[in-house]
Order: C-alpha cells, then sequence, then structure tokens
C-alpha cells in the first residue's frame, strides 16, 4: 500500500465513520471496515485479544505507523536478535529442511538451506528417488521468486486494494447463494495438480456444490491423457525406463529437456549411460533442436508434420518419406531388431493423440512392458475439463463464479480463445497468485498467493510419492495458500494453513509419522505401483498427407517455460541450451529458411497462422528442420513484474485452441531487426581438442580426433609440493545434457548477480560457470556438444602471471583464489585467461538488486563490489566448512564430503570433486582414467578442472 | 651536410636574442591565447570525463569480455611511445654527438616528459579501484603484501615512474643555463624572480659548466637504456599472455621500434610548427626536417618488417590459435585497423623517398600525422584484435568504444598540449647553450 493509498483509506474511513468517529477511538472499532483493515494489517492485536487501554494505546501507535506499510516488509520487521535462542540453532550454521516446489503438479523434492530464518537456497532431497540429491534450474529459482519484489502484495477487488476480511466476507455472501443453486456456476480452474489435499478439498467441494465443474489447463502437455486412453483404454503416465532400455527413440519427444520429467529422466539416463558403453542407443527425429536431440546418436531434422509418417513407418505401414527419414527409420528399425525387447519409444506431447497412442503401443511391443517401460496412475489428476470448455461455458453465460488458483489463463490461453476479453464476463471472477498478472488485472478480485517455500501443502513426485510442503518463512505479504482459500468456500474462512493439509493425514499419519515425513521430505508408502496394462488393438495411423509450406512449433521457453518464470532474473539470463539467447524468446528458424528468406539472427520476422500475425526476431538454429518455424511461451507479457514485460513476442497469440502443430504458415521478413542478445554468438566448432569425442573404451591417446597436445608440463619454477589436499574437478562431457542446473546452482550459491539485458549485450555477463556448445558437422543436420567451463584452477595459472597485486594467487590446496578486497582491477589477468571464466564488475552489479532480494544471498560467501574481478573458486566456502568440521574431529576431509554447487545440483553426476592427492578418491580414479583431457592443455596451463571425453559408437545408428 | 645546422653566420648573441626573447616577449600572444585556450579546454574535459569515470565506474566504456583491455591500454601504449623520441633525440644523439639534435632536443624532450604523464594516468584510470592504485607500489605495507614481481605490470609501474623522474630531471638540467640567461635578460621583476629561482643560481662558472656537463651526460646516459627497456617493458605486457598474437617474443624490440615511429612522427609535426609560429627557421633548418624525414622513412621500413615478421612468425609456427590471429588481422572484423595501420604506417612514409616531399612542409606535417594516427590504429589493431577471439568461440565477443572512451582520450590530449603551451610561451623552447656551444666549435674548427 502506498503512501496516497493510506491516506484514501483514513479519509475513506473519516467518512465511513461519520461522526460516531470522533466520539471514540474504540467505538470506531466497532465499524467493521477499520477493523477489517486494522486486522489485515496488524493480526496480533486482534488475536491475543488486548485489553480496552493496551488496544488504545495499539490504535495510537497503528495511525502513526500506518503509513509506514508502504515501506515494505523490511521496514515492518525490524531485525530483532533472538531474545531466546532456539535450542540447537547455531548463528552462522545453516539449516535444512524438506519440502518441495511442485512444478505443473509434480513435485520437485528440495532441501531448502535456511539462514536465521531465512531460505536462502534449494538443494535436491538425496533420499528422493526424483531427486538423488539434484535439482533443475527451476526448481532452484523458486527461492528467487520468493523474494521477487515484485509479487502481488496485496488483495485487490477491480484494482483498489482491500483486504482479507473483505474477500472472505464477499465469498461467504458467493457461497451462501451457490449453495441453494447446488453449485451451478461454480468454476474452479487450476493448473495440472496432484495435491492430495486438494484433490480433497474438491471431493469436499463436490459434496457441498454439486454441479461444480474443476477445469485445469497448462499450455504444454498436451494430449498424453488422450492418447492413453487410446493405447490402453485407461489414463495412466507411462515411462520410458532410460536406465534399462538399451533402444530409445523420441519422435519430437524431448525427454531429457525441460520440464518436470527432466530430472528423473535425466537420472535414469545417466545411470545406463555412466557404465561407459555410449548406451542407450538414443534416435531422435525432431523438428527442433533439444537437449534430447544434441545426446541422440542420430538425429534426424524432420518437420514436426512428418512425425506422424515415421510413427506409421515404424509401426510397419509404408507412408511416404524421403530418403533421410526413409534411412533413419531403417536404422530405427534395425537397432530394435538388434536389441530385441529393449527398446522404448514415445512421441511428443503436442502431437495427434492417435500418433502417441501408436507409439505407446509401438513402445509395449518393443520392449518388456514393466521393465523397459512403466505404467503407473497418472500422478497429475484429471480434471473435469479443460480451458476451451471453460471458455465456451463463460460465452454461453453458465459460469457465475470462476476461482482462478495459480493459473493465468489471461495471458497463457490460445490467443482464438480470446479469453483475457471473456473474463471480464465472469460475474464473480477470483484469480490468487503470486504475481499481479495479466488474468491478476481483468478479474475482480486478486488475491496473493502464499509461495510454496510460505505454504503447507502436498504434491506428489513424478513417481507418485507425496511430499509435504512446509513453510520455511512466514509469508512474506500475507498471502495465503491455495488450501486456505477453497477453505473459504468450505465455510472455513481464515483458517490457518497447516489444517486443511493435516487434515488430509490426520487418519494416515501420526504425529511421530507426520514429522518423519517433514524431516524425510517424502511420505513413505505413497509412490504409485505399476500397474499391468493391456494394449488395444489400433488403428493404423490415417493417412495424413505430409503438410506443406511452413509448419509452426510452439515450445516452452528452456529458461521461462511457459512463461510463470519470467519474472526471475536468474533464469531469463540463463542462456538457452541451443541458441544460447537471454533475455528474450527468438523465432527459430532453420539455416536453410534462413538463406530462403534472407534473414539474419535478429532480422524481425512476421509469422501469419489462420489469419493472426505475429512478429518475432529470427535466430537461425543449426539443426532446425528445414520448413518448421519454433515460437516459444513466455515472452511478450504485458505484465507480470518488471523483468517480464516487454521482453520477447506473445507466442500464445497463435497457439491454436487444440494443440497440434500449425501447418501452412506463413513467414516474411518485415525489414526491421531487433538486437537478441546471446551469450555465444559463434556457431563454429572450433578445433576437434575443445570438445573431444571417443568410441567406447578407447581412450584419448588412440582416438581419431585427438590434436597433437603437449602432455609433459614444463615450467621454470620448481613444482609445489602438495602436501595434504590438491583439490581438483572432473567433468565428464559423456553426461552432460546442458540442461544448465549447474550454473543456476553456482548463481545461487556463489551470489553471482543478474546483470540485465544490456549488460550482457556488451559482454559483462558474470557467471562463474558457463555452459559452452559446439556444432559438429552441417549446420541442417549438426551433432551438438556441451561442455561446462567453470575456472580451470590451473597449476601453471596465467592469471597469476598477470597480476601486478597478488589478488590472485593460488592456494596451498591447489585453488587458484581470488582476494576480492586485494584487487585493484587492472583486468590482467582476465585477459590473460585462455578460458576467459574471470567475470569482472564494471558495475556495483550486486547493489542493482532489490533490498528485498539480498535475503537469498549466501551469507558463506563475499557479495563482490564494483571493480573487482570474480571467478569460479570451487565454493571455496565448502571446503573450508569441511576442513573445520574434519579439524574439531581431527580427521582428514572424506572423499565426497566436499561437494560444490555445480557438482550438487546435476541430474546427471556429470562432475565430481575432490582430493587429487589422494588415489583412491573419485576424482583421481576418473583423472586417471583414458578418456580424461585438459581443456586447452597445449597453452602448458596444467588445469585441475579436466574433462571426460564424450563417448560415441561408431557405427551406432548406421542402418 | 653541405649546410651548417647551425647559424654561423650571425653573431653569437643573435641565438640568445632570438631564443630568449621567445619567453620574455612572446611573439603571436594572440595565436598562443586561442591555442592555450582551447586546449584547456580539453584539459578540462579530460577532468570531467575522469570525474565521470570515477563516479560511474569502468562499466562507461566499452570494454568488456573477452575485451577487458580497450582505449585505455592502447592509449597507454601510445603515449608512452610518442615520448620515446624525445628521449632518443635528446639522450641518444647527444652521446652520439649529433650536431643538428640541439635545435630539437628542448621541445621533443618536453614532448616526450608530457607524453609519459598522458601515459601514466592511463593505466590508474583503466583499474577498476582507481583509488587503490599505490598498491603496484613496492612500499612496506602493515599488512606485508608486495606487488607481484612476476607481473609486467609492476615492472610496467617501475619502468614509467623511472622514465618519468630521469625525463623531467634530464630536461630540467639542460633548461638550467638557458633559464639563467633568460633570468639575465629579464626586464621585469616578477620574470627576473622567477627564472631566477628555476635557474637556481646558475652563474656561468667554469665550474658550473664542467659538473653541468657532466650530470648532463650522466642523466643522458641513465635515459637511453630506458627507452629500450620501457617499450620492451610495455611489449611485455602483451607477450607475456599466453594469447595468439600477443604471445611472441619478438614483441619487446618490435614495441621499441614503433614507439620511435610514432615519437619521431609528433616531434616532426611540433617541429614545424614550432618553427613556422616563432620564426625559427635559421635554428630548425630545411636540414633538420630532411633528417627527421629520413628517419621517419627509415622507421617506417622498420616498422613493415616488424609487422610481416610478426605474421611470418605467427605462420611459420603453424599453430592453429596463430593462423587465426593473422586470419583475423587480414580479414577480421577489425581488419580495417589493420589495413589503417599498414597505409599510414607502413605505404604513407615511402612519400619521403622524394626529396622535394622531405623538404615541404605541409608534406612533412601530414606524414607526422599519418604515423600518429597510424600508430594509434596499430595499438587498436594489436589490443582488440587479439582479444576479441579467444580461444574458446563462447567467448567471442566485439569491442565497441563508447563515448566515454574517446572523452577521455580527447581529454589526454588537452592533457598533453595545454602544459605544451605553457611550455612554449614560458621556457626557451630551443637550447640556447648547446646550440652556442656547437657554433663555437665550428668557429673555432673553421678558424683551424
Amino acid at each position: 500500500m502506498d503512501e496516497n493509498e493510506t491516506k484514501d483509506r483514513l479519509r475513506q474511513l473519516a467518512q465511513q465513520g461519520g461522526r460516531r468517529f470522533w466520539r471514540g477511538l474504540e467505538e470506531m472499532l466497532d465499524d467493521g471496515s477499520v477493523g477489517e483493515w486494522l486486522a489485515a494489517e496488524f493480526p496480533s492485536a486482534f488475536e491475543i485479544g488486548l485489553g480496552r487501554r493496551d488496544m488504545l494505546k495499539i490504535m495510537a501507535a497503528s495511525l502513526a505507523m500506518s503509513t509506514l506499510s508502504g515501506c515494505g516488509p523490511t521496514a515492518e520487521s525490524p531485525a530483532v536478535p533472538y531474545v531466546n535462542q532456539p535450542t540447537d540453532y547455531v548463528p552462522g550454521i545453516p539449516r535444512w529442511f524438506a519440502t518441495a516446489v511442485p512444478f505443473d503438479g509434480y513435485a520437485q523434492p528440495v532441501l531448502a538451506e535456511c539462514h536465521a530464518g531465512r531460505p536462502t537456497r534449494l538443494d535436491g532431497n538425496r533420499q528422493h528417488p526424483a531427486s538423488r540429491g539434484t535439482i533443475s534450474a527451476f526448481a532452484q529459482a523458486a527461492v528467487q521468486q520468493l523474494y521477487d519484489p515484485d509479487r502481488s502484495q496485496a488483495v485487490t477487488y477491480r484494482g483498489g486494494i482491500t483486504t482479507w476480511n473483505a474477500f472472505d466476507a464477499a465469498l461467504l455472501d458467493e457461497a451462501h447463494r451457490l449453495k441453494k443453486s447446488g453449485g451451478a456456476g461454480l468454476r474452479l480452474l487450476t493448473g495440472p495438480a496432484s495435491s492430495p489435499t486438494l484433490m480433497r478439498q474438491i471431493a469436499a467441494l463436490r459434496g457441498v456444490f454439486p454441479s461444480m465443474r474443476w477445469h485445469s489447463y497448462s499450455p504444454v502437455g498436451g494430449l498424453r491423457g488422450v492418447a492413453t486412453r487410446q493405447a490402453f483404454g485407461r489414463p495412466l503416465q507411462v515411462m520410458p525406463r532410460l536406465d534399462r532400455a538399451t533402444v530409445v527413440v523420441s519422435l519430437d519427444d524431448d525427454i531429457l529437456g525441460p520440464g518436470p520429467f527432466q530430472v528423473p529422466a535425466a537420472l535414469a539416463w545417466s545411470e545406463q549411460r555412466r557404465k561407459g558403453q555410449g548406451m542407450p542407443l538414443l534416435f531422435v527425429a525432431e523438428s527442433t533442436p533439444t537437449l534430447t536431440g544434441a545426446m541422440a546418436h542420430r538425429r534426424l531434422a524432420t518437420a514436426s508434420g512428418r512425425i506422424p509418417l515415421l510413427a506409421a513407418a515404424l509401426s510397419g505401414q509404408k507412408p511416404p518419406l524421403d530418403p533421410a527419414e526413409a534411412a533413419w527409420v531403417q536404422a530405427v528399425r534395425k537397432a530394435v531388431e538388434d536389441n530385441p525387447g529393449s527398446a522404448v519409444i514415445g512421441a511428443g506431447a503436442d502431437q495427434a493423440a492417435d500418433v502417441q497412442a501408436l507409439c505407446m503401443a509401438l513402445a509395449y511391443r518393443w520392449g518388456a512392458p514393466g521393465r523397459t517401460v512403466t505404467y503407473t496412475d497418472p500422478v497429475v489428476a484429471e480434471s473435469d475439463a479443460g480451458l476451451a470448455e471453460l471458455a465456451a461455458d463463460i460465452d454461453d453465460g453458465k459460469v457465475g463464479v470462476l476461482l482462478m488458483l495459480d493459473v493465468d489463463p489471461a495471458y497463457a490461453a490460445p490467443g482464438p480463445l480470446g479469453f483475457a476479453e471473456i473474463l471480464a464476463r465472469v460475474p464473480f471472477s477470483v484469480h490468487a497468485a503470486g504475481m499481479y498478472d495479466e488474468t491478476a488485472a481483468r478479474s475482480q478480485w486478486h488475491l496473493p498467493l502464499a509461495h510454496p517455500l510460505e505454504s503447507w501443502s502436498d504434491c506428489r513426485a513424478v513417481d507418485g510419492s507425496v511430499t509435504i510442503l512446509q513453510p520455511l518463512i512466514a509469508p512474506l505479504w500475507q498471502g495465503r495458500t491455495v488450501h486456505q482459500m477453497l477453505d473459504g468456500l468450505l465455510d472455513q474462512p481464515g483458517r490457518d494453513a497447516l489444517s486443511p493439509v493435516r487434515d488430509t493425514w490426520r487418519s494416515q499419519l501420526d504425529e511421530s509419522a507426520w514429522r518423519r515425513s517433514l524431516e524425510d521430505g517424502r511420505v513413505p508408502e505413497t509412490a504409485f505401483d505399476a500397474v499391468r496394462v493391456q494394449p488395444r488393438p489400433l488403428p493404423p495411423v490415417a493417412a495424413i498427407a505430409p503438410p506443406a509450406g511452413t509448419e509452426v512449433v510452439f515450445r516452452p521457453d528452456p529458461s521461462v517455460w511457459d512463461g510463470r518464470f519470467a519474472n526471475c532474473s536468474w533464469l531469463q539470463e540463463l542462456p538457452k541450451p541451443a541458441s544460447k539467447v537471454v533475455w528474450d524468446n527468438p523465432v527459430a528458424v532453420s539455416p536453410a529458411m534462413g538463406r530462403r528468406l534472407k534473414v539474419e539472427n535478429g532480422d524481425v520476422v512476421e509469422i501469419e497462422v489462420e489469419g493472426r500475425r505475429l512478429r518475432g526476431s529470427a535466430w537461425i538454429l543449426p539443426g532446425q528442420a528445414a520448413d518448421t518455424v519454433t515460437l516459444y511461451f513466455g515472452y511478450g507479457r504485458r505484465r507480470g513484474g518488471t523483468f517480464a514485460e516487454g521482453l520477447g513476442y506473445d507466442a500464445y497469440q497463435l497457439l491454436p485452441v487444440k494443440a497440434a502443430p500449425s501447418a501452412g504458415a506463413r513467414i516474411k521478413r518485415t525489414g526491421a531487426t531487433h538486437h537478441l542478445v546471446s551469450t555465444q554468438l559463434h556457431h563454429a566448432i572450433d578445433g576437434k581438442d575443445l570438445v573431444r569425442v571417443v568410441a567406447p573404451g578407447e581412450g584419448i591417446d588412440n582416438a581419431a580426433e585427438t590434436v597433437v597436445g603437449h602432455p609433459d608440463e614444463h615450467s621454470l619454477y620448481p613444482r609445489y609440493p602438495y602436501q595434504g589436499y590438491a583439490w581438483g574437478m572432473v567433468i565428464d562431457n559423456d553426461l552432460c545434457i546442458g540442461c544448465n542446473a549447474c550454473v543456476i546452482a553456482c548463481q545461487a550459491e556463489n551470489n553471482v548477480p543478474s546483470v540485465g539485458k544490456e549488460q550482457v549485450a556488451v559482454g559483462r555477463e558474470m557467471h562463474w560457470l558457463r555452459i559452452d556448445r559446439y556444432y559438429e558437422g552441417e549446420p541442417d543436420h549438426p551433432f551438438t556438444h556441451f561442455e561446462p567451463v567453470p575456472c580451470m584452477h590451473c597449476e601453471n595459472a596465467p592469471c597469476e602471471l598477470g597480476c601486478p597485486v597478488n589478488a590472485t594467487v593460488h592456494s596451498p590446496e591447489g585453488i587458484n583464489e581470488m582476494l576480492y578486497n586485494r584487487c585493484i582491477g587492472t583486468r590482467t589477468c582476465a585477459t590473460y585467461c585462455p578460458y576467459k571464466v574471470r567475470r569482472f564488475n564494471y558495475y556495483y552489479f550486486a547493489r542493482e538488486a532489490a533490498p528485498l532480494e539480498w535475503a537469498h544471498r549466501n551469507p558463506q560467501v563475499t557479495v563482490r563490489a564494483r571493480g573487482v574481478m570474480e571467478k569460479c573458486t570451487y565454493c571455496i566456502q565448502r571446503v573450508q566448512r569441511a576442513h573445520i568440521a574434519a579439524d574439531r574431529e581431527s580427521r582428514a576431509i572424506s572423499d565426497g564430503s566436499v561437494r560444490t554447487a555445480c557438482q550438487n545440483a546435476c541430474p546427471t553426476s556429470a562432475i565430481t570433486f575432490g582430493n587429487l592427492n589422494d588415489p583412491d578418491s573419485a576424482v583421481s580414479r576418473k583423472r586417471a582414467g583414458r578418456r580424461n583431457y585438459g581443456l586447452l592443455d597445449a597453452l602448458n596451463t596444467w588445469p585441475r578442472t579436466t574433462y571426460l571425453a564424450r563417448i560415441r559408437r561408431h557405427g551406432a545408428g548406421e542402418a | 651536410m653541405n649546410r651548417p645546422v647551425v647559424p654561423l653566420d650571425k653573431p653569437m648573441s643573435h641565438v640568445g636574442d632570438e631564443i630568449a626573447g621567445i619567453p620574455l616577449d612572446f611573439p603571436r600572444r594572440r595565436g598562443w591565447l586561442a591555442g592555450a585556450g582551447g586546449t584547456a579546454l580539453l584539459l578540462f574535459g579530460f577532468f570531467l570525463s575522469a570525474v565521470v569515470l570515477f563516479i560511474g565506474g569502468v562499466g562507461i566504456w566499452g570494454v568488456n569480455s573477452p575485451v577487458f583491455w580497450g582505449v585505455a591500454i592502447m592509449n597507454y601504449v601510445w603515449w608512452v611511445g610518442i615520448g620515446n623520441a624525445g628521449t632518443l633525440i635528446s639522450g641518444l644523439l647527444l652521446l652520439l654527438d649529433q650536431v643538428w639534435r640541439n635545435a630539437l632536443n628542448r621541445f621533443a624532450e618536453a614532448m616526450a616528459v608530457f607524453a609519459i604523464i598522458c601515459a601514466g594516468v592511463y593505466p590508474i584510470l583503466h583499474l577498476g579501484r582507481p583509488w587503490l592504485f599505490y598498491w603496484m607500489f613496492p612500499y612496506p605495507s602493515e599488512m606485508g603484501v608486495w606487488p607481484q614481481f612476476r607481473s609486467p605490470l609492476t615492472w610496467d609501474v617501475f619502468a614509467i615512474l623511472i622514465y618519468l623522474l630521469v625525463s623531467i630531471l634530464f630536461w630540467y638540467l639542460g633548461l638550467i643555463p638557458d633559464l639563467a640567461t633568460v633570468r639575465d635578460r629579464a626586464k621585469g621583476r616578477l620574470a627576473q624572480v622567477f627564472y631566477g629561482v628555476l635557474a637556481l643560481g646558475w652563474r656561468g662558472s667554469a665550474r658550473h659548466w664542467l659538473r653541468w656537463k657532466q650530470a648532463y651526460h650522466f642523466s643522458a646516459a641513465i635515459a637511453v637504456p630506458l627507452v629500450f627497456s620501457v617499450h620492451s617493458e610495455v611489449g611485455m605486457l602483451f607477450s607475456a599472455s599466453q594469447l595468439a598474437g600477443w604471445h611472441s617474443t619478438f614483441f619487446p624490440p618490435f614495441f621499441v621500434v614503433g614507439a620511435a615511429f610514432s615519437g619521431f612522427g609528433v616531434v616532426t609535426m611540433l617541429a614545424i610548427v614550432i618553427r613556422q609560429t616563432l620564426h625559427l627557421e635559421d635554428l630548425v633548418t630545411d636540414f633538420h626536417l630532411d633528417a627527421l624525414a629520413r628517419i621517419t622513412l627509415g622507421l617506417s621500413l622498420l616498422m613493415g618488417y616488424c609487422y610481416w615478421w610478426d605474421m611470418f612468425n605467427s605462420v611459420y609456427s603453424g599453430d592453429r590459435y596463430e593462423l587465426r590471429a593473422v586470419h583475423d588481422k587480414l580479414v577480421g572484423a577489425y581488419a580495417w585497423s589493420f589495413w589503417t595501420t599498414q597505409f599510414l604506417n607502413v605505404v604513407v612514409p615511402h612519400i619521403f623517398w622524394i626529396r622535394r616531399a622531405r623538404r615541404n612542409l605541409v608534406v612533412l606535417f601530414l606524414v607526422g600525422l599519418a604515423v600518429t594516427i597510424g600508430m594509434w590504429f596499430e595499438r587498436y589493431m594489436l589490443v582488440v584484435t587479439t582479444l576479441y577471439h579467444g580461444f574458446l568461440p563462447s567467448s567471442w565477443n566485439y569491442y565497441i568504444p563508447t563515448f566515454w572512451d574517446w572523452a577521455v582520450f580527447a581529454g589526454t590530449i588537452g592533457l598533453f598540449l595545454f602544459p605544451y603551451f605553457l611550455f612554449v610561451r614560458f621556457l626557451p623552447p630551443v637550447s640556447i647553450a648547446e646550440i652556442k656551444e656547437k657554433i663555437l666549435e665550428l668557429q673555432r674548427e673553421r678558424r683551424a
């Protein structure tokens, strides 16, 4: 509430109170509106039931201080040291709590690091099979969203600020009315949901309002449910087992790509991949480059509209295929025949249901159901209907009360639905979300939703097991949980957040089991059991005419997904894996189309689909199918925060109501240009010794790709004898899928600032760890390689030579250290660094963050000022922590007890860190392996970070 | 050498009258005021842009990653190079007993001093935290931290400081007898005191002359090796890195030659302007200009050799990155800086094969200007071409200087020219004593 609004409110109060106002302040409390307002502003005063005199004092103080309420939570809650320090709490030592961050209905299990009562960082939950300690970039960003200063901070009614009590009263009225009509006209709109408490509440709502309908909507996800019904006669969740299948076929299905399934899929994939045989054999046919395609043995770039033909061909039909497709199909069939009972196949979620169903049937036939592919009940519950039905009902005037919980349909609905416009026709529309977004602006009521890290809730992970979400901090903006809001309809308005969740589990979990579930981050025995299925006979895929002309496919943005992360600067500045574009969504076009349209990166193109037009900046993406244009969601936002607004284009404008690739699109150059900012401007693979590839069992020495290096290390100086530890890191390029989890983990752990689009455009991004992308081969069909590049901590470091003031020196444990307070900013170290991993604070980037965002900074890492150099430290604060722990017990640091942030997050465990002085440490053993090589080791830098070459089966995937 | 390089046909007092008359009764007051005023504005611009820089941070420049060094380092190298010729003319040619140097040494030496000052401010402006520049000096800090003695930057600091001190000392030593001359001729009390204080009680006794001569030659002997060490050191700044295009043992001599070349370019321009505006045609004769032109031509040939030898080295190494560095120089994004350099530094001076061009003031001035600008482009080429294409393609990026980069550059031109205007106005711009000495010597020779 800003100051003016407060004044308005006081004026309003005066008017409402009329003459009574002057009779006494106590009486004024009887006036409902004042009471509401005070209850909302100072809830404690009401709860503890003070006496009259106390109340007067508080009244006087609160009226005086009401103007302060505009100053945000920092002003309202001054830092006060504990009077009674909680037991076991040691200042400076973080505490960890298990909880989860929901993402598209699936729980992402996390452990939250809390310092002095505030969560600062998220790790994966080691005890949870869907995480095993690893975590995606999206889940980690939750902590930044928590402290987002743009979060919705107040209940609003028709755009004006009001109170929760006002809403509760209004909802109560509506509930009374609805009860009489049996809930006719009551609609609930949510995203995909798996929360048992939400399910219980919806069931309870149905009891009270039998005619209520529950709609759910997500712009991604598509027709999986319909497809499983076609294939098996029931809704199912189909999980290809990447850890068991030897042949994996993906038809435009980004198995390893971002999304709720990424971490479990990557865990499984790496499990098999780690055996060093370059397995599973991955065949990918896709329209647009994905992480899965980058990992493929054989990748085919083909239009999304031709995927049905490929599916038909794989099932034995004879559709017309072009030679490249025929060869690919031939290769897949051969691999499947060579590996009987061990192949899986999946089609992308936006493919037609019959194509997906056919692939499910093929997977059943090719593999060993239950082993290479498992079936469970769907984790995300099926709702009554989708968004299109809701829109139709609103159009027909059938919707009286619409509750939109944590969704943004006014932004993310398909453009042709015109949802933003028809929303105004709903007589009573309520929107609850973390941000004041497009839907909030068009709803009557907007309610601030508590962040998952502030909430009591529950959610199912990919395997169905439940995690209870527990709050790690009191809601910063008095937000309520979804469950509290539904409580309001169930005659329990204003109940605390815990009760609805505890109610759900009361019968199943007694107090000790409840506590254990909270501690473990997982309710035992809630994972779904695999079910046996019987495939139904499927009709052959209808003879689909191959699409003519240009097609448009829609993809969630790899960094901001469907737009929900758009106000998160970490994710905005996270280079997208293929294009490395930041702070923008490009229109991906193929090199061939680029040549045809004479379009270069950044040229604005206009795309027309069924009469709807959209303009965006083109980006030539090697590996894109020739006639496919990819549009990414998540940008072009009109509301939703400072960072979110005004970037890129809004792909939803063209999204068809029925999710399917749009064929027959038109694309043309407009002549305008818009500068797209990318952190890697060049596609060239510059020498094969930067990313090396070997055959299974081969080493670097006899690999054909090896370029002559100088393995012998020369120096004029005597070698430093490392007595104790000599830290080192090995990164297995064979396991890296380029998912960016490590980049965000590093940023979160090390207080790395985001610098904004303009600064990245100049070339001043601050990431300590970046993922380099290399292409190999023809631009139309390249192989893609990813290589994470942190500091190499060179033993013979060029940077250390350059610094005139000893600000970067080598530690007695081999770490190339950066002494921020000694640095004067000559930038010689960065100039001399051959890897260019050093980052310079050209401005005081750290201070540009809003004060609220300071809350998620790691107190164990210095925040760097203007004019100093910084870079990867191997998470030296973690090394020191391990030192302290070990020294107290007079023992050596055990192998694996120091885990860097990037290592911890990596879903494929591609990163190993440890003591190179110990020949038995994991890192030493990896370094001793034959695939080990140093990046640019010919420069005689003796890097401590080394790489393991990627494994490619020669001849694999050849027909 | 058929014509005398010192005015033998005029009375001895003529030289003193002519030169000492300049500070005492300046002939071109209006022009001077205009010039000094203009350069004072530039100097003000320098302070302004320095303040903006200190407040805003080095981010207001175009430097980025990977081009962490930008215009500041180029200008540093460029300015320090300009200083080179001054010391060479006054020190080396003194020791080699070149008679003709006496007409040039004073203003060339002044040029060196001011150019070194300009060079010296850049490494400080360039710092991320410039207020801590003194950490580069080896002083016994209470933390017991010393500079890092392996760093070429540390040695750069020493080299520049010593060079500046020795240059000032050498320049001032040479000035002392002339200051006494001006003092003796001054009419006003103020001028008498001013020059009297500066002349340090010079009485012109034989003992004075003996001591002076010893000190003067001695400091020349110190200054001359510094010419080579400073520029070698600057070259090391680049070659100590591993970057392709920089990592070459050839850089130290390359930089010494380049420095001399740019310095002679500036000396030529200054000589012409001073000669024409102050009517010193009898002291700065055609012979001098011809000598400058010949040296410029010679250095240009040497520069051409350096450029192509440097590239041959890269090509001969066969190293992929070195080859790419050559490729980038020739056709890369910043190839214009290479070809501008080639044209201005290697092609243009060939006009000096023509005798008439060597005596034509306009041609001489333009070639001096071309060389000065060409050397700036060379610095640009050297710094940016190597940095923008590093080893890993992910770190490639372009470099575009901003307004404030240019503002500081323009400012340092003021920082150079404004003191130079003061020098020309208030100090004898040509050495009286040394010219007289030569006249005496030559007259004695003739008589003998």
